[in-house]
């Protein structure tokens, strides 16, 4: 108890273990040195540290998600004694392995027992079992399929699958010089994904996900089947980020089909899905999306170092995949973009980022991001380049109300009377007779309420649920007025910060606004508008000192990357954005010709920088 | 999570609610008895203003409060007293002073002004002719609700009249801290008149000239106009340094704000340039004169430019003044508006306004021998060491100065019609 | 074998940190005291002392060449060993400290002084130190991102409220031209050349900067532009308000920013003046107190900088309540801080560099005589 104690007292006024944090460092595409740390060579640092005998003490205190070393130390000759947690991390890995090592047996009846047995096949209801038999060559061979009904396509199987297997075998044939197993494969099985498994493990992994093993009497290898086939959402509208122009499609849970729907847009080869299983129970396919020749090496084997040690039993979400990859837990703003749009991921892979899919979620996540992506939305570029900028500007003001706003009313009502006009002075004056609470109270009072109407409202079940939140809201407020609970204007300004914060296209970051208003309110409460500078100071601090995957936090602004037009807040049009965002380092910078409007230039007419011709 | 603990404990020190405060819209200084302050305070009521109030109940949008007390802030704790909320100045638009109190000197009250934080640079400042106290308790909005607006633009009123300078509390006092400028101050006062039976008394009493324009020559108080609102603004005061040495009616005001620039655009009257035509001087007992006048709207072409040069010891003034306007109406049959008429009407509005700066500016030299218009910024200029210009002493010089004045009025337009077909022309003369 | 990260600093971060280093004193109290000994000519006093900063820089800068990747303090190592390295340390690490502390407590006052009246200094001046303790932690990359972020709002701001008083310009409050005459100028301007006196952080930042040698540009436009600053904000104040009452007002900008009245409406916008000088306030002392422990730091050769936070901020808020009121704070400025903060800034760095290249000069001489006599 004391100690812990005393490592929280250092904490606070050492400010740091031993060892500083580690930080992963973007660096150009050109520039490809382990300076953002590939796990071979931390891993050879380790070793020579371990062998040096110089152990870092704090092991335990390094940021988690690392691969465990899980060496036994020397120090002064003495091997040092393992804590109990590793010791039974160490004995779950070789159970694990010693299951993963199990080669499948040539006779049937050995492996139909091992899977009933694996499976619990009397008690699993909805197991199937099917033993028939298959001729080869002229040879009656039994095979058994196994497969959990619901699943899989029966049709597939059925006409793919068992129907090819028991008649397949009487069509003529050149089998000259072919084991089973080649016959078997190469013309009995018409179906476009087949695996051979030489491990139970292996098919066990893929009959868990809608596949089916087949496995053959005298063979010892199983042939596991991908039929796919249960019931799943169709690709609908994006719920939480409409939009009017542009596509309406959005992901569904199933992560092919989230692939393929970017793989619809982005046609080309260079486009990699590396699958990655996350999570010992789950075993979540998750599935990394890059242009090969586009995305930085470092940035895609960070992502993937990152997804491969996650050490958990279950997956649920992609936002449960956001939270263990992201550098900073406790900062106030995402650090990741989750999105259901793949017209966004297709735009943001080709600016060479990564993406992630994760089965099961509708989102997918795009890394790394800045500040400024989060508040783009994918309209803007669908819409011409002055209703764009407009509406950025508009965006930009409702993230200031949403912040700021019940604040500096605050401050400029209690503090600073001589800012506001005199007429609007007398008039809150009037309005605030009447009213039993100080303003700070009424504030709070008011947005809680907001807050709670806003919360409710997502539960109200049926249509009316997002209408019946507003009115509810908007007759709250009126019937608060008129009870002389809080004052009108209170309620404008308060109706304000609400609608700014609907205006911020990513959820994750609206939250961040809308947690954070509370504590402005409660500096500008005690200290006007020097508490107000307070906050902004410290806010932009945590937030310039951020990272996203080795990508500042703020860039374009801070630190200054390029001296083009860069496309965070005000929009560059279409027509001119040449090049690639910069921070990224991808591998190949331009993106368009420097003339991309090719019908610019033209014999005996305007030139491409709209200058008239002399003879004109 | 600790020191946001210990600072919300440590309370809100300034924080002070909108409605716990009571904004003086008006400050009245008065002499008292033995050195001191009589103030008066004029304090807006927010209920009946604001959201919950009900139009129609206007006196009751004000309260007024009158104390005695050695300084103005020892007169606000005496007021705080009787208040149930604390007296603010940080809506404060006007300070009144009295004539008798400007004339001892208002050096302490305007450095009290300045000092103090909630009092805005921006306030306005002027002088009361008679009690301060008496004047605010006249003042009666009734195109406003709102004290504070009424006041804000009652005191701006000299852009489009010319009859008051402008007079807010930061120039006053850079005025009078300045090497080679005197301040001016509005002239304030209750206009009580109850019945059109009296105006002939007051115009009778006003110094009027044969050739001048008659709106213009009224002081404060003493104009013939009837209205609900008793308050009237017209006219400036004179100070020499801090101490007020005497008034000027509305035009002199309006040859003021000619010669140092600062006039918006107003309406002026002058008598047709036409022999026949002018107003005869008479008694105004009633007999039927024959007067024609023409109006005209007149506006700064250009800033008016000051030129000096120093004689035998003696500053030789020259001001220039360009003037451009519309002509409003004609009484007389005359079409003023094209070719030689035009010409005409020009050089004699031209003369007619400069012989008035003339006046204006010899009165200045010679009754207050302060100089207001700043016409010693040129020959500042003119000096490269700031001992030598202390030395140069030019406030002792204007009073030997001498004045050349040139006025050139430009007639650009005449309202909607580009000629008038006088009645008599069509239908004959019905003589 | 930790993996350090490495530092680095743009060049338009490092210009931007530099300004406002310098330029926040101008919304404190410069044009008062520069009204106070220029009289009508102040503009030609700030224009003479940017100027000579300039050209002392500029020389600087070119002797300096060799050590272009070292910052000043391993020069006083190359110069005069530990010892001198300590000294030097010290010796700049107080006048910082120094800057800081008055800094802070002038914030403080002017802040009670135009808003928060009645609430005690001390929780003013905490205030000021929690978030000059937050800059400071998270280290000077950070902030002179923030700088990069901030500074060119917080110039256009100070423009747009010059700009806005335009209309009370008169030119003939700079008349006489030459103001006390230039004897007087001249003597006065040594001590105002204190104004320039925190370039010494560029003498720090040098190693982090990308390309070496990039410090002689940033130097040049930093004194550049808040020469510009300086002359432009000076000569707006002497032109509105005119000597000998420029020298009265308590905060001269903000009493600019008081008077601006546009119509009706849009005349109390003295709001964003808080909130520019909070900002630039902010930044000037978490970079401060960054260097303060990072000068500590290295001249006794210690690990880790941030535990130093702590011990020096509450020092600089125990200093900063010495003074008992306004009066006593302001002359420890204008008194002693701007007679002798020159010295530190433009003679110490300068007499470190040629012990040093001398130092480097005999000791290639006796390499070169070894290497012969071989």
């Amino acid at each position: 108890m004391e100690n812990n104690v005393l490592k929280w007292l250092k904490n606070i006024f050492l400010f740091s273990p031993k060892e500083p944090k580690y930080r992963f460092v973007l660096d150009d595409a050109n520039n490809q040195d382990d300076n953002g740390g590939t796990d071979t060579s931390r891993q050879a640092k380790k070793d020579t540290e371990a062998k040096n005998g110089t152990q870092p003490k704090d092991e335990d205190k390094v940021s988690g998600r690392k691969a465990k070393n899980g060496k036994r130390t020397v120090v002064d000759g003495v091997k040092q004694p393992i804590p109990i947690n590793e010791m039974n991390e160490k004995k779950r890995e070789k159970k694990d392995s010693s299951a993963n090592a199990l080669f499948i047996d040539t006779s049937i009846n050995v492996n139909l027992e091992y899977i009933k047995q694996r499976y619990s096949a009397d008690i699993n209801g909805d197991f199937v079992i099917r033993e028939f038999k298959v001729i080869v060559m002229n040879k009656d061979y039994s095979v058994f399929i196994c497969f959990f009904d619901g699943l899989v396509d029966t049709i597939v199987v059925n006409m793919s699958i068992i129907q090819p297997l028991m008649t397949l075998s009487t069509l003529p044939v050149n089998t000259k010089d072919q084991t089973v197993r080649d016959v078997v494969y190469n013309h009995l099985i018409p179906q476009s994904q087949i695996k051979i498994c030489r491990t139970y493990q292996e098919v066990v992994d893929e009959v868990n996900f809608g596949g089916l093993g087949i496995f053959i009497d005298g063979l010892d290898v199983a042939f596991a089947c991908d039929v796919k086939g249960w019931e799943h959402r169709n690709v609908e509208q994006p719920t939480s980020e409409l939009n009017i122009r542009g596509p309406k499609e959005s992901f569904n849970e199933i992560n092919r089909k989230n692939s393929a729907l970017i793989r619809k847009i982005i046609k080309d080869e260079n486009l990699i899905v590396e699958d990655i299983l996350v999570g010992e129970r789950s075993k979540t396919p998750c599935s990394m999306v890059y242009i090969k020749n586009l995305a930085n090496d470092s940035l895609v084997r960070e992502v993937r170092r990152r997804i491969k040690s996650i050490k958990i039993a279950y997956l649920r979400d992609a936002g449960e995949l956001e939270q263990f990859l992201e550098d900073s837990p406790y900062l106030p703003a995402p650090q990741m973009l989750l999105t259901e749009r793949p017209d966004r991921v297709a735009s943001y892979l080709s600016e060479g980022r990564v993406g992630i899919i994760v089965h099961g979620s509708p989102f997918a996540i795009v890394v790394p991001v800045t500040f400024f992506n989060l508040i783009h939305s994918p309209e803007d570029y669908y819409l011409r380049y002055p209703y764009a900028t407009f509406l950025r500007l508009i965006r930009i003001l409702g993230i200031l109300f949403t912040l700021l706003l019940p604040s500096f009313y605050l401050a400029v009502t209690n503090y600073h009377h001589e800012m506001l006009p005199t007429d609007l002075l007398l008039a809150i004056a009037s309005a605030r007779e009447k009213v039993p609470f100080p303003t700070v109270i009424s504030i709070f009072i008011m947005e809680i309420a907001f807050e709670l109407i806003r919360e409710a409202g997502i539960r109200i079940p049926g249509p009316i649920g997002p209408t019946l939140s507003i009115v509810g809201a908007l007759i709250l407020g009126q019937a608060a007025v008129a009870a002389n609970l809080v004052s009108p204007i209170l309620i404008i300004v308060v109706a304000l910060t609400a609608i700014g914060s609907f205006a911020i296209p990513d959820f994750s970051l609206g939250y961040s606004f809308r947690a954070l208003r509370f504590i402005y309110i409660i500096l500008a409460s005690f200290a006007g508008l020097l508490g107000i500078s307070l906050g902004i100071f410290i806010h932009l601090l945590v937030l310039v000192h951020a990272k996203s995957f080795g990508v500042p936090f703020m860039v374009p602004f801070a630190p200054k990357t390029s001296r083009t037009r860069t496309n965070a807040i005000l929009k560059t049009p279409l027509w001119k954005e040449e090049d690639r965002p910069d921070f990224i380092n991808p591998k190949d910078i331009k993106q368009q010709a420097h003339i991309s409007r090719g019908w610019l230039k033209r014999r005996g007419g305007a030139n491409a920088d709209e200058t008239e011709d002399k003879d004109r | 999570m600790v020191i946001l603990i210990v600072f919300s404990m440590s309370g809100c020190f300034d924080s002070i609610e909108a409605d716990e405060m009571a904004f003086v819209v008006s400050l009245g200084i008065d002499k008292g008895s033995s050195g001191n302050l009589i103030l008066t305070f004029l304090v807006a009521v927010p209920i009946s203003i604001g959201v919950g109030g009900e139009i129609g109940e206007v006196e009751k949008s004000t309260t007024i409060i009158t104390v005695e007390a050695p300084t103005i802030n020892g007169a606000v704790s005496i007021v705080n007293t009787l208040l149930s909320k604390r007296i603010s100045f940080s809506h404060a638009k006007l300070v009144l002073i009295s004539k008798e109190l400007a004339q001892e000197g208002v050096e302490k009250y305007i450095n009290a002004l300045i000092r103090f934080r909630e009092f805005r640079p921006t306030m306005f400042i002027a002088i009361s002719r008679d009690k301060a106290e008496e004047f605010l308790k006249a003042v009666k909005p009734v195109l406003e609700i709102n004290p504070a607006k009424f006041f804000e633009m009652f005191m701006v009123s000299y852009k489009h009249t010319g009859y008051s300078p402008r007079s807010e509390l930061e120039t006053f006092y850079l005025k009078m801290e300045c090497t080679c400028n005197q301040p001016v101050a509005a002239l304030l006062d209750i206009n009580d008149v109850s019945d059109s039976s009296e105006f002939e008394r007051i115009l009778s009493e006003a110094e009027i000239d044969e050739d001048s324009t008659i709106e213009g020559d009224y002081k404060a108080g003493e104009i013939p106009i009837i209205s609900d609102t008793k308050s009237s603004n017209m006219g400036l005061a004179v100070f020499r340094g801090d101490k007020m040495v005497g008034e000027m009616d509305g035009r002199e005001a309006l040859s003021y704000l000619m010669v140092t620039g600062d006039l918006g655009l107003v309406y002026y009257s002058l008598p047709d340039p036409e022999e026949g035509r002018k107003y005869m001087p008479g008694d105004f007992t009633g007999t039927e004169i024959e007067k024609n006048y023409i109006s005209l709207r007149l506006g700064m072409a250009r800033k008016p430019s000051i030129k000096v040069k120093i004689k035998d010891d003696r500053p030789i003034i020259s001001v220039s003044v360009f003037l451009e306007g519309d002509i409003l109406s004609v009484d007389s049959d005359q079409d003023y508006s094209v070719g030689e008429e035009l010409t005409k009407l020009e050089n004699y509005a031209s003369e007619h306004i400069r012989k008035n700066i003339y006046e204006f500016l010899v009165k200045t030299r010679d009754e207050f021998k302060s100089d207001i218009c700043a016409t010693g910024k040129p020959v500042k200029k003119t000096f490269l060491y700031w001992d030598d210009w202390v030395a140069f002493k030019w406030m002792d010089k204007y009073e030997k100065a001498e004045f050349n004045v040139d006025v050139k009025v430009l007639i650009r337009r005449s309202g909607i019609m580009t000629k008038n077909i006088p009645m008599s022309l069509l239908k004959g003369k019905d003589k | 074998m930790q993996m350090k990260q490495k530092i680095k600093i743009g060049n338009f971060e490092a210009l931007c940190l530099l300004i406002n280093m310098f330029c926040s004193k101008l919304i404190l109290d410069f044009p008062r005291y520069v009204s106070e000994d220029g009289g009508t000519a102040s503009w030609l006093l700030v224009l003479l002392i940017s100027i000579v900063v300039f050209v002392v820089f500029t020389f600087l800068a070119r002797i300096y060449k060799k050590f272009s990747d070292k910052d000043i303090l391993d020069v006083a190592k190359l110069a005069f060993g530990e010892p001198g390295k300590i000294i030097a340390g010290l010796l700049f690490m107080l006048q910082f400290l120094y800057l800081d502390t008055i800094v802070v407590r002038e914030f403080a006052e002017d802040i009670k002084v135009i808003s928060l009246t009645t609430t005690p200094i001390s929780i003013i001046i905490s205030l000021f130190c929690i978030g000059m303790l937050t800059g400071a932690f998270l280290g000077i990359e950070t902030l002179c991102r923030i700088n990069a972020l901030a500074v060119p709002v917080l110039s256009a701001a100070f423009i747009f409220i010059l700009l806005l008083s335009i209309p009370r310009f008169d030119s003939s409050k700079i008349a006489p031209w030459l103001g006390p005459g230039p004897a007087v100028l001249i003597k006065k301007a040594i001590p105002n050349i204190s104004a320039y006196s925190e370039l010494t952080t560029l003498l720090f930042i040098i190693p982090y900067l990308n390309d070496k040698g990039n410090y002689v540009s940033i130097g040049k436009y930093a004194i550049l532009a808040s020469g510009f600053f300086f002359t432009v904000g000076t000569l707006t104040y002497t032109l509105v308000y005119q000597y000998p009452m420029s020298t009265e007002f308590f905060l001269p900008l903000y009493q600019l920013a008081r008077s601006i009245a546009i119509g009706r409406f849009l005349s109390r916008i003295e709001a964003i003046f808080i909130l520019v000088w909070a900002s630039s306030a902010f930044l000037y002392l978490s970079s401060g107190l960054y260097f303060v422990t990072y000068m500590f730091k290295k001249s006794f050769g210690l690990q880790t900088r941030k535990p130093l936070l702590i011990p020096f901020t509450i020092l600089i808020f125990s200093i900063a309540m010495i003074p008992e009121n306004l009066y006593s704070a302001l002359r420890l400025k204008m008194g002693y801080y701007r007679n002798y903060a020159w010295i530190i800034t433009i003679i110490v760095p300068l007499f470190l560099v040629t012990a040093a290249s001398v130092r480097a000069k005999i000791e290639r001489r006796n390499k070169s005589d070894e290497a012969k006599s071989q």
